[in-house]
Formats: C-alpha cells, sequence, structure tokens
C-alpha cells in the first residue's frame, strides 16, 4: 500500500514535469500536430459574428475603465473619426466568452450555470469601495496591445431599502454574512467589472413576496463562500 | 520511439496506480495498445515510403517495436520506484527486529521488570514451492533522504520553496502559517534557506473501506506535507511525504505507537542537523535541514501519538490543566495552561520508570506519557499541537448541534404547536439516527474490545466503552460520571469519520426542535438554494436514514450556506422565546464557524470568536440543560489561542490528508494486508 501511494505520487510528478521528459516532448508534438490539423480542418471564426461585436454601452463602460487603468494608452472612441496616426482606438470587436477561471474557481454567465454566475464583487461606484452583488450576464475578452483584458457584464442586485432593513431578522448579525436583495428589481443596473474585483461566488434562496414582512420577492444571498481567500 | 516507449510507459502506469486497474487488465490493455501502435506506424511507414511511377523504390523493412506488455516493466522503466525500507516487527508490542537475528517469540519488555511479551514471531505461509516459515509482521516506511531528493530533483520546486524564505509577514492579518508566531517559534530555523519545515499527520483507517458487512482492520498512516511550498501545492500526493503505515489488522495502543514512530524519528532527528542531498538546482548535492513543526490528527489519533491522556481521562486537555469535573467551565482565565517543558519532564520520567505501577501513577498525575516526537528537542509538546478544526468543530460541535442538540434525524412531532419546553423522552423503537448505524458500532465496538483483552494496558470493565457504544449496551448503563483515577484513558477508536467525544447515551434522549413543517421547510432549503457548481449539496432528506453519514464538508456548508438562509425564517415568525433564543445561540454557531474556517485571521476576529463561543456555550446549557458538555465543546475553547499562534487553522486542517486516506483505501489488495515479498519468503 504504502509502495503503491509513493509510486503513485512520483507518477503525477513524472507526468507534471512534462518539460522534461522525452515521454511528454512527445505529447507536445502530438498535441501541436492535433492542433494543427483542427486549424487546418475546422473554418476560421468569422469576425462578424454578432456574438464578437460589443454593445454600445458596454463598449463605453469598457472604454472608460481603460482610461482611467491605462491612462498612457488612452484609447480613442471607435466612431472619433479621424483618428490621428498611433492613436489607440478601442476595438468594437470582442470574443464573447462563457465561462472564466477566477482564483482557481468557475465562473460562468448567468444563462450557463446560475450558481456560477452569482457573485459578490468590490465595487466604487459610490466613490467609496463596497461590496455588491449580481449575476455574471456576459463575459468579453479583447486583446490589446498583445494583453488579454477580460471584462464582465454584471446585473447588480438592488439590495433593501433601510425601511425594509429593518424588518430583516439579518440586520445587526452580521456574523450570518448574509445580503439580502430584491429578486425582480424594476431597475436592473448593468455595471462592467474585471475579473480582479470579484470576492467569490454567492449563493443564493429566493422567498416569496411577505418573507419578513417585506411586500416584495426576496433573494437572499450567502456572501462567506470566499472565506476570506487572499 | 524511445518517446512512444515511455509514453505508453506512462499511460500504463497511470491506469494501474492511479485508476487503479489490475495487472491483468493493464497488460489486456497494453496489448491493445501495441496492436494498435503498431498497425499505425505500419501504415505512417507505409504512406511516407510510397514509390512514385517514376523512381518506383522498394520500401525498406520496418524496424521492430518494442513496448511494454507488462505493467511491472512500464513502472521499472518510469524509475518511479520509491525506497521503502521493510522491518520486521512483533504483531503485538510492534517490536523492531532484524531478519538475521530474529528470535522464534518476542522477548521486549514494556519496562525493565515487566514480563516478555512473548508473541510468536513466525509463522507458516503457504507458497509456490511448499509451506515456508516467515515472520509474521512487517512494517514499512519510507527513506526520507531519498524522498527528499526526489522531491528536491523536480524543476521548479525549489524556487517555490524559496517564496517561503523571502515572504514578508503581514502584522496585522495571517493568511498562512507563514505570516504566524508559530512559524517564528524555532527561532530563524524556518527563515533560514535550504531549511525545510513539515507537519506531522496521523490517523487510522479500514483499508477494506468502511463497508458494512465487510472486513474491518485498522491501517495507521503517517504522512507528512512541506510547509515550505505554497498552501494549494503542499497537499498533493507527489510532494507527500508518505513515512509509513502501521502494520494492520490493528492499530498500535499508546504505549506500542513509540515502536512505530520511532524509525520515522529517527530519520528527522539525524535531519534536524543535516544532510547533503541532491537537487535540481544543486546536482552535487547541498545541505538540507528538516524540522517537524505542527503534529495534526483527529483527538484519538493525535493525543495517542503525542504522548497525551485521551479525551475521558480526567487530564483530558492537552491545552490546560483543567480537570474532566470541570469541563463546563468557561472562565478561562482561571485554566492554568500545559507547559512544554513540564510535559516533557513528565514523559521522561514515565519513560524512565522501570515498574508499569509507576509509570501508572506518573500518567495519572500528570496526564502524559512518553512519544517519539519528544526526542525532537526543538518541538514543543503542547504549543506544537494542532487541534483538529475538520474533527474538532466540524464533526464535533456542528455535526452534535444538529444531530443531539437539536435532534435533527429524530422523528419530528407533526403537530405544528408543539411544545418545545416539553421534557426529553427516552428514544423510542421508531426513533431514526442520522448516520449512525447501530451494527457498524457493534461491530467496532466488539473489535476494540476483543484488541483491548488482548492488550492489557486497557481496563477491563466494560464501563468505559458503554459511553461510546450506547446503542449496543445502553441498557447497562447507569452513569456517566468519569472516573477520577484516571483509568479511563482507553484507547478506544470509534468510528474514525464521527465526533470521538460524541458519546453520552443521554444525548439519545433529545427529541427534534423542528417540527415536520419547519423540517420540510430546511428541505426545501436544500433543495432550491442555487449554488455554484463546485459546492457539495448536502441531502435534501436532511435526518432521513436513508442518506447515510454526511461528509465533513457538507456539514461545513450545511452550516455557512444553506440553514442560515432558512432558520432565521422559521423561528423569526414564532412569538416562542425558545424559539428566539434558538436563533441566537444558531446565530453565535455560525459565527464561530465563519471565523474558525477562515483563511484569514486576526486578533480581532479570534477576540470576537471567542465572545460568540462563550455565548454559545452558555446559551446551549440554558436551552439543552439535560446534555452534558463534551470534551470538544472545551478544546474548542482554545481556538481563539491557536488562531493566534497557527494562523488560519483551515490552513492546517485534516481535510488533504483525510483525502489521502481515502486514496490509500482505494489502494486495491486483494484483501491481503501483510504483504510479504519474495525477497523475505527466499531468503527465510
Amino acid at each position: 500500500m504504502l509502495r503503491q501511494i509513493c509510486r503513485r505520487g512520483r507518477l503525477m510528478a513524472f507526468m507534471c514535469d512534462s518539460s522534461s521528459t522525452a515521454a511528454s516532448t512527445a505529447v507536445s508534438s502530438i498535441a501541436n500536430a492535433i492542433q494543427t490539423l483542427i486549424q487546418n480542418v475546422l473554418p476560421p471564426k468569422s469576425m462578424d459574428d454578432s456574438n464578437s461585436i460589443l454593445p454600445l454601452e458596454v463598449y463605453d463602460e469598457i472604454r472608460s475603465i481603460l482610461n482611467v487603468e491605462l491612462p498612457s494608452m488612452q484609447f480613442r472612441h471607435f466612431k472619433d473619426f479621424p483618428h490621428p496616426d498611433s492613436a489607440h482606438v478601442l476595438p468594437r470587436q470582442a470574443t464573447s466568452i462563457q465561462h472564466i477561471k477566477i482564483k482557481g474557481r468557475d465562473y460562468s454567465t448567468f444563462k450557463q450555470h446560475q450558481g456560477n454566475s452569482s457573485i459578490g464583487y468590490y465595487s466604487s461606484a459610490s466613490g467609496e469601495i463596497e461590496i455588491s452583488a449580481g449575476f455574471i450576464d456576459t463575459i468579453w475578452s479583447q486583446t490589446l496591445d498583445g494583453v488579454a483584458q477580460t471584462f464582465l457584464v454584471v446585473f447588480r442586485h438592488q439590495f433593501l431599502s433601510s425601511e425594509d432593513n429593518q424588518r430583516s431578522p439579518y440586520q445587526g448579525r452580521n456574523g450570518f454574512q448574509v445580503e439580502i436583495a430584491y429578486t425582480n428589481s424594476s431597475s436592473v443596473h448593468q455595471v462592467v467589472i474585471r475579473p480582479n474585483q470579484v470576492i467569490g461566488h454567492m449563493a443564493y434562496y429566493e422567498r416569496p413576496p411577505g418573507t419578513f414582512g417585506i411586500r416584495r420577492g426576496i433573494t437572499i444571498l450567502i456572501n462567506s463562500l470566499h472565506r476570506n481567500r487572499e | 520511439m524511445q518517446a512512444l516507449f515511455m509514453l505508453v510507459c506512462t499511460l500504463a502506469a497511470w491506469l494501474h496506480l492511479a485508476c487503479g486497474l489490475s495487472l491483468v487488465a493493464t497488460a489486456r490493455c497494453l496489448k491493445f495498445i501495441n496492436i494498435i501502435v503498431c498497425t499505425a506506424v505500419e501504415l505512417g511507414y507505409l504512406l511516407a515510403q510510397r514509390p512514385s511511377l517514376s523512381s518506383p523504390i522498394p520500401p525498406p523493412s520496418i524496424p521492430p517495436l518494442s513496448l511494454p506488455t507488462d505493467v511491472r516493466k512500464a513502472i521499472s522503466a518510469l524509475s518511479v520506484e520509491p525506497n521503502i525500507m521493510r522491518s520486521i516487527c512483533c504483531p503485538k508490542c510492534l517490536a523492531k527486529y532484524d531478519l538475521d537475528s530474529l528470535p522464534q517469540v518476542c522477548l521486549r519488555r514494556e519496562t525493565p521488570r515487566s514480563k516478555v511479551c512473548g508473541e510468536k514471531l513466525w509463522t507458516t505461509r503457504s507458497t509456490r514451492g511448499g509451506p515456508r516459515t516467515v515472520p509474521r509482521r512487517l512494517y514499512c516506511t519510507q527513506d526520507f533522504e531519498s524522498w527528499l531528493e526526489y522531491l528536491l530533483s523536480r524543476p521548479g520546486i525549489e524556487d517555490l520553496i524559496n517564496k517561503s524564505y523571502e515572504h514578508q509577514p503581514s502584522h496585522d492579518i495571517m493568511h498562512s502559517i507563514w505570516d504566524s508566531p508559530a512559524w517564528k517559534s524555532l527561532g530563524n530555523y524556518t527563515t533560514t534557506p535550504h531549511n525545510l519545515t513539515f507537519s506531522y499527520y496521523i490517523d487510522w483507517f479500514n483499508p477494506f473501506t468502511n463497508k458494512i458487512a465487510g472486513k474491518t482492520a485498522s491501517c495507521g498512516a503517517i504522512m507528512m506535507f512541506c510547509l515550505n511550498l505554497p498552501h494549494e501545492l503542499q497537499r498533493l500526493p507527489e510532494n507527500t511525504f508518505f513515512a509509513g503505515i502501521t502494520p494492520p489488522p490493528k492499530e498500535p495502543t499508546s504505549t506500542t505507537i513509540t515502536a512505530i514512530t520511532d524509525p520515522i524519528i529517527d530519520q528527522f532527528e539525524a535531519m534536524w542537523h543535516g544532510r547533503v542531498i541532491r537537487t535540481y538546482r544543486h546536482p552535487g548535492g547541498i545541505r538540507k535541514r528538516a524540522a517537524i513543526l505542527p503534529g495534526i490528527g483527529d483527538l484519538l489519533a493525535i493525543r495517542k501519538a503525542m504522548g497525551f491522556a485521551a479525551v475521558r481521562s480526567h487530564n483530558f486537555c492537552s491545552f490546560c490543566k483543567l480537570r474532566y469535573s470541570e469541563i463546563g467551565s468557561l472562565d478561562y482565565a482561571k485554566w492554568q495552561p500545559r507547559v512544554g517543558l513540564e510535559v516533557l519532564q513528565a514523559a521522561l520520567e514515565w519513560k524512565e520508570a522501570t515498574t508499569k505501577k509507576t509509570r501508572k501513577e506518573i500518567f495519572d498525575k500528570h496526564g502524559v506519557r512518553w512519544s517519539s516526537l519528544n526526542r525532537l528537542a526543538y518541538r514543543d509538546p503542547v504549543r506544537h499541537t494542532v487541534l483538529g478544526l475538520m474533527h474538532n468543530w466540524i464533526e464535533g460541535i456542528l455535526q452534535h448541534h444538529v444531530r443531539v442538540r437539536w435532534g435533527i434525524g429524530i422523528v419530528p412531532p407533526v403537530d405544528e404547536d408543539v411544545d418545545d419546553n416539553r421534557p426529553s423522552s427516552p428514544m423510542s423503537d421508531t426513533t431514526e439516527y442520522l448516520d449512525i448505524d447501530s451494527e457498524i458500532i457493534n461491530e467496532e465496538v466488539q473489535s476494540i474490545w476483543e484488541e483491548s483483552q488482548s492488550h492489557i494496558d486497557t481496563p477491563s470493565h466494560l464501563r468505559r466503552l458503554r459511553s461510546e457504544a450506547f446503542i449496543h449496551i445502553n441498557a447497562e448503563s447507569n452513569d456517566v460520571e468519569v472516573d477520577s483515577d484516571g483509568d479511563n484513558d482507553a484507547d478506544f477508536q470509534p468510528d474514525d469519520e464521527s465526533d470521538e467525544d460524541d458519546g453520552d447515551e443521554n444525548a439519545w434522549n433529545a427529541t427534534c426542535v423542528f417540527t415536520a413543517s419547519q423540517l420540510s421547510k430546511i428541505h426545501a432549503c436544500l433543495s432550491d438554494t442555487v449554488i455554484p457548481g463546485w459546492i457539495e449539496r448536502p441531502p435534501t432528506n436532511l435526518g432521513a436514514k436513508s442518506h447515510g453519514k454526511l461528509k465533513a464538508d457538507q456539514w461545513f456548508t450545511l452550516f455557512t450556506i444553506f440553514l442560515p438562509l432558512i432558520i432565521p425564517e422559521i423561528w423569526l415568525v414564532s412569538s416562542n422565546k425558545r424559539h428566539a433564543a434558538l436563533l441566537e445561540n444558531f446565530y453565535d454557531l455560525v459565527t464561530c464557524t465563519n471565523i474558525v474556517c477562515s483563511y484569514a485571521i486576526t486578533e480581532a476576529s479570534a477576540d470576537a470568536y471567542r465572545d460568540h463561543y462563550i455565548k454559545y456555550r452558555r446559551s446551549l446549557d440554558q436551552l439543552f440543560p439535560n446534555i452534558p458538555t463534551r470534551p470538544n465543546h472545551h478544546y474548542a475553547m482554545h481556538n481563539p489561542e491557536l488562531m493566534k499562534f497557527w494562523g488560519p487553522l483551515i490552513k492546517l486542517s485534516e481535510f488533504p490528508y483525510e483525502q489521502h486516506n481515502g486514496r490509500l483505501q482505494k489502494i486495491k489488495t486483494n484483501s491481503h494486508l501483510c504483504a510479504y515479498n519474495s525477497f523475505l519468503l527466499l531468503s527465510v
């Protein structure tokens, strides 16, 4: 038993240390050959695909984020003709992706997996850093200046009003690490965030109108899944 | 062709070692692979050498292909063979012997004035060459130096280890052991390059898995993680040092365990002074040192390994000198902490005592025996012993709260307007219990009873076992008082996954605090809550016997995700004062769970844990006055000081080690646990 488990560990190490083994070189060459074959056989993706065009409001938000993050670049709007020579024009084309891995966890769009799309994130909309929550609607990836940039379009939850919050049994019990939002908010607010703003997933449970004496339907969100990981 | 050969070898070894495919099945796979590869090569060769009409050249013959047909050859070609050291040991007292001078019976004496063990050391086994006389029991350990050489010869490992030396500890928030006072407790050892620090874990498991009607046996795995590696890489099988597996079928007792751990500690005693090890960056060799810092395990295993008294002894705590009779005390300022030097002194006295009687007196007084780990002079036996978070908190406190305090698993009252202040009623025949299988417990009790009788170091009366085996013999039970003479320090090993101290029969007289409709609300919440894909949903029929045992991870998610979503709604609608108190009690428990299982710890969070935990304990006593406090409840009082010393306890929890135990359990042994290699059979 001891010999078997030790052999297993060493075998896994052998398989992981790919760069130094002849076998892995063969694996890499076979993988490359398959990749080439796939590229030759499958038609290239059309850039005219509707998924590849950013909605204008998302485009505007991405541009303002990038101009804050990368002030030296100052991306111009694609409509701002004429563009001077060597200007950085933010392309409207982007790749829509369904899944992304952040800190080892899978995040998805709402259509793909509701649980994986429910997130808590840091937001600075009000000027101060605060915790918000929402569902990931779409995920976009763009390669700018050779660097892949990812953006998450999130439908932000509307937390309870202060009046309704008073009715909540979670009020004053921060140790539960629970947030409550209205389930079908009339004013759905869409925001664009970066992967590094994501705190973690939020499990949720929808409750009918009247719960805790609150007239509207509510969603109870658990904000402890991240467990304060670095 | 060599690359192809290595690929096939890797595949065969992976099928056999990682996927558990048998030797025969793997050989069959290899035959198919041979045929497929040969055909593909032949086809490719023919296509490549196809003669054109203009210059017809006959194709040369195909070079012969040599692929492995046996997995043993494949494993041998990959050089993944560990250096396993086998020794002969006495089946009873586990004393080590050399093959060259193996006597007929064991001559070891427990103390200089004790009788010799006298256990037969030889047996006759049938082999293909006829019956042969062979040693009865073998003990296998892995050579640490050769393992370290293997680890450090891997590209990139040294760079990852170097990160621990370069780490700048955070002053206000601890994210890992690297930020903790524990890391500095060995002076500048841990931060000096080429010094390695390991955790020490020991636990027992049933190699036949936990099948109800299956064979029962117990194997002990001793394994170590290199704490200099980043946390997420420490746990990988390729980075884990599997030091040894105790010889089955029975686990060592608290006095024989030193025979098992001595060979391992011998190696670490030498490694403290350093050895020249060849590494990837230093192929000519460089001096490396190794030390053991935290001792980790469940309550029973760690007590046995570290030489502390068991959970129901009057010296039941390894952190303080509180007596069992004071177990309910919450006035932690009055508890006298144990001091490492005092423990070492007492352990040494115990070791040097010449009679069992003297040893017993020392043990009764101090609650300490000798442990092999005491030989590592740099270790503090008190401070460097970790309370296993998984067993103490998750499978101890949380599971106990649901099963015993709330009584989930007991058929709830149908009536909505049930009076929750009603007196407890005895267990009825119709009662169903959450993941309790009386057959398993009875079998285990029987096995342990037999074992305890074969080793005279456990008491010969049933009273001790009764507390753990309430279902089997609860008709005989009358009291739960603790024997103040220290006799009840049996090395009792209940279900290895359960809360070890959860053995009071009074607990099972509880009634369910939830009505049927309230339970159905909980079930609906368990079913309808939307969770991310990586979380395993607990059984949606929580409380029904059919779902079997919950895993520690499921208990944890139950308390941190699912129950906080519905319990406030259930108890808020009631005007019952008891429900309000139950909600507050639950809130304190969830808050403590969120803190103690957090990956970041501050002084303030540890203090907040203490405040909430004391509130929880007080309300627990008021809400459930008839249910006594368990040792786990007391141990959890020490969590704040442990968090402040070690940092996030979740990063030192038993979870990854238990996963390794699971892997070990799945290794196919053809139900033969006492493996004899051909070397031994031939050489005798």
